[in-house]
């Protein structure tokens, strides 16, 4: 049976406004867990409804995000514990752990994301057209590498090189190298 | 071998990075390619589970993953940016965008869904169809890839994908073909039928594969067949033993303890065991004056170039002089597509010769040993050194000099097993492969497993592992053929004991073979009798209504 609870407008103009700003980050911390954009998907929507859900919860002095990352680890538990048999991942107890420590992670995620942003530009057109094809239009290795005549290990050759290459750049960068 | 693709300066290798760091790296990113198996995460896990340095590592590398959908310098079109700490607190105009289907849109529209429907103060729960619980390694590429041509030196590779046999088609989407393919079946029931019409319903929690429209493998759990006509044959294989129906209505179910069990509901069947002999044993012994051998008339030699030389084992073996027109064709075990075919392999194989190498070692210089090219479903067993060209190593390796073990796995496509030959870790070297010494060369796959392995002289070097049940996809229209390929890739020593097998060797068997191919003599004992085109050897019957329990390694009914 649905329920129809009613709406505080002021407080939904705060969850609104708090939510808007962090989407993208709570988005990105959570695909780093369930790293198929379906799943991830399915995560973030159950994470968008909980977050409404148990905002009355959340103390107006605290910081949003550290909260929002909060309710998205449960969700992320959830979906593994229910996808468990679909595909592999870490044990229950290792992964709880793990993502209470990536919490911790909730102040790196802006200069990451910027870091990341400015690497990005440093690709090569041909990473970016990678990019583009895996992260945004959801192609599979599959597709693109039958799009670029080339094979499947070679697609993900191809996004381990760059990922790898990301990762070292974003550290430099953080760390006031000039990659 | 490797690409290397990135233009971005790798990282100060002096960075401190704790010890198991790459390690660490390396399994992620199978992790992030939803391909890393058991064993691999079990290892991650291990290896982060008192390092917190190490599990900062993994976290900032998943978050580049996380993060890259969200970018937008690599995606200009979109017209979008990321946000910054400094954003104003209100929906960005960019989440109003109407033109992305990237990820970044897709979230946004869920949240504003989520949004809208939270204004309207009405909670609710999605739920998503599961497809009752099964998911299946379909094909990578679609069949309808053409494009040819190499990527190498002139064109000689065949990259195309191939027509795949047709194994038969779901139940529940009657009109999509299903080629070979392992299903993964999480709960309840899946059935398909096989172009012969028998129904096969695969018992979750399982996995099986419909290898062929004859022939399934069970890996794991239950799966019950039941045929239709009487003119068709359908048996069930687990890694020892094969169930071959005389009836019509049966189910075999993996227990624990390498033992399954067969349940006959109408007629009868037969249990058999794995007759572990190859299907093809080429000596070399007796070349004719026509270019064939009298005694293996399947082989075709090129011409004179090929010496016959005293054998590393019996009185023959082949010469191979680096020439490019020379070669030896093996006119047998063809078929008309992808799967079908003597030489098409489902749940295991092995390739096994007796070598002596004087390869040179050099940059894109090829010296075959066998090689099957069909199109993308190629396999191979050849000495490579191809740089950075062709990026089918799995596990990635250095560029440099190896030996490479080609074959196509269903859900992974065509891929290498590149030993290097670098002494290191077990390798051996390339002095050591090419020291004019007699080598025991053998390849096994067993998707029992998931292992891919390459042994030299009875001890396996090098290896790599799949997910358990990635059937082999090969066979098809191309004659193998020893020591060149396409007259561009010829051998330079001795080759001979050519065997083929399908099924993975096991490490006992072949360090027997090799045993015994260093004291000169044939790889099996004259005792066991003579090579022969069968297969499986019938242990008993099950008559319907009755169960009988298996050891799957003794082939013994366990009371």
């Amino acid at each position: 049976m649905n329920k129809t609870p009613i709406v505080d407008p002021e407080l939904y103009e705060q969850f609104l406004r708090l939510f808007s700003r962090d989407q993208l980050r709570i988005a990105g911390w959570i695909r780093s867990f369930v790293p198929e954009h379906a799943g991830a998907d399915d995560v973030f929507q159950e994470t968008s409804l909980e977050l409404w859900r148990s905002f009355p919860t959340f103390r107006p002095d605290a910081d949003f995000l550290p909260w929002a990352l909060g309710v998205a680890r449960h969700q992320v538990l959830k979906h593994w514990r229910t996808a468990k048999r679909d595909r592999l991942t870490f044990s229950e107890e290792f992964l709880h752990e793990l993502t209470v420590e990536a919490i911790g992670l909730a102040d790196e995620l802006v200069p990451r994301q910027t870091a990341l942003d400015e690497c990005v530009k440093q690709l090569s057109d041909r990473q970016r057209d990678l990019i583009h094809r895996f992260y945004s239009d959801h192609q599979t290795a599959a597709v693109i590498a039958s799009a670029w005549e080339r094979s499947v290990h070679a697609v993900y050759k191809s996004l381990k090189v760059m990922r790898r290459a990301l990762l070292e750049c974003v550290e430099a960068k953080l760390s006031g190298q000039t990659p | 071998m490797t690409s290397h693709e990135g233009m971005l300066r790798k990282g100060d290798e002096s960075m401190n990075k704790p010890a198991g760091a790459e390690r660490v790296i390396e399994l992620a990113e199978q992790l992030l390619a939803e391909t890393a198996s058991d064993k691999e995460i079990a290892e991650l896990e291990s290896l982060m589970a008192d390092e917190p340095e190490l599990r900062r590592i993994y976290l900032r590398y998943a978050l580049v993953h996380g993060q890259l959908a969200l970018t937008t310098a690599g995606l200009p079109e979109t017209g979008l940016h990321p946000l910054s700490s400094s954003d104003s607190l209100v929906p960005s105009k960019s989440l109003q965008s109407p033109a992305q289907r990237s990820w970044l849109y897709v979230v946004t529209s869920v949240a504003a869904a989520v949004l809208l429907v939270v204004s309207a103060g009405i909670y609710f729960a999605g739920s998503r169809d599961n497809l009752g619980g099964v998911s299946s390694n379909l094909p990578e590429l679609a069949n309808n890839d053409l494009a040819t041509g190499d990527v190498a030196s002139g064109g000689h590779y065949d990259n195309r994908n191939l027509p795949v046999h047709v194994v038969g088609v779901m139940d529940t989407d009657r009109l999509k073909s299903i080629s070979p393919t392992t299903f993964t079946v999480h709960q309840g029931a899946t059935r398909l039928t096989t172009t012969d019409g028998t129904d096969v319903q695969i018992e979750g929690p399982a996995m099986f594969g419909a290898s062929s429209r004859s022939e399934g493998v069970l890996f794991e759990g239950s799966v019950h067949a039941s045929l239709t006509r009487p003119d068709t044959n359908y048996s069930i294989q687990t890694s020892s033993l094969r169930v071959v129906d005389r009836g019509t209505n049966f189910r075999v179910a993996t227990m624990e303890h390498d033992r399954i069990r067969v349940d006959v509901i109408d007629g009868e069947v037969e249990v058999q065991s794995r007759i572990r002999r190859p299907l093809y044993y080429w000596s070399f012994d007796d070349r004719g004056s026509d270019g064939t051998a009298e005694s293996e008339p399947d082989l075709r030699y090129s011409d004179d170039h090929i010496r016959q030389s005293p054998g590393l084992v019996g009185s023959g073996a082949l010469v191979f002089e680096n020439r490019k027109d020379a070669f030896v064709r093996i006119e047998t075990g063809t078929g008309v597509e992808v799967g079908t075919g003597n030489m098409a392999c489902s749940s295991g194989i092995s390739i096994e010769a007796l070598v002596v190498c004087r390869w040179s070692g050099r940059h894109m210089d090829y010296d075959e040993i066998f090689r099957k090219e069909d199109g993308n479903h190629r396999m191979l067993l050849s000495f490579q050194n191809d740089g950075s060209l062709n990026d089918f190593d799995v596990p990635e390796v250095a560029p440099g000099p190896c030996l490479s073990f080609g074959l196509h796995l269903e859900g992974h496509g065509y891929s290498e097993l590149d030993m290097p030959l670098d002494g290191n870790d077990g390798r051996p070297s390339l002095q050591e492969m090419t020291d004019g010494k007699p080598h025991h060369i053998v390849a096994t796959y067993d998707s029992f497993t998931g292992r891919k392995a390459i042994y030299i002289d009875g001890r396996l070097r090098f290896s790599h592992g799949f997910p358990v049940g990635n059937l082999i996809l090969n066979g098809g229209p191309s004659p193998a053929v020893i020591g060149n390929h396409r007259n561009s890739e010829p051998f330079t020593g001795t080759i001979d004991e050519v065997a083929f097998y399908d099924f993975a060797l096991s490490p006992d068997e072949i360090s027997a073979h090799h045993q015994r191919a260093i004291r000169g003599e044939p790889y099996f004992e004259p005792q066991s009798g003579p090579l022969a085109p069968e297969r499986w050897l019938a242990i008993t019957l099950v008559s319907a209504g009755t169960s009988q329990v298996f050891d799957t390694l003794t082939g013994l009914a366990i009371p």
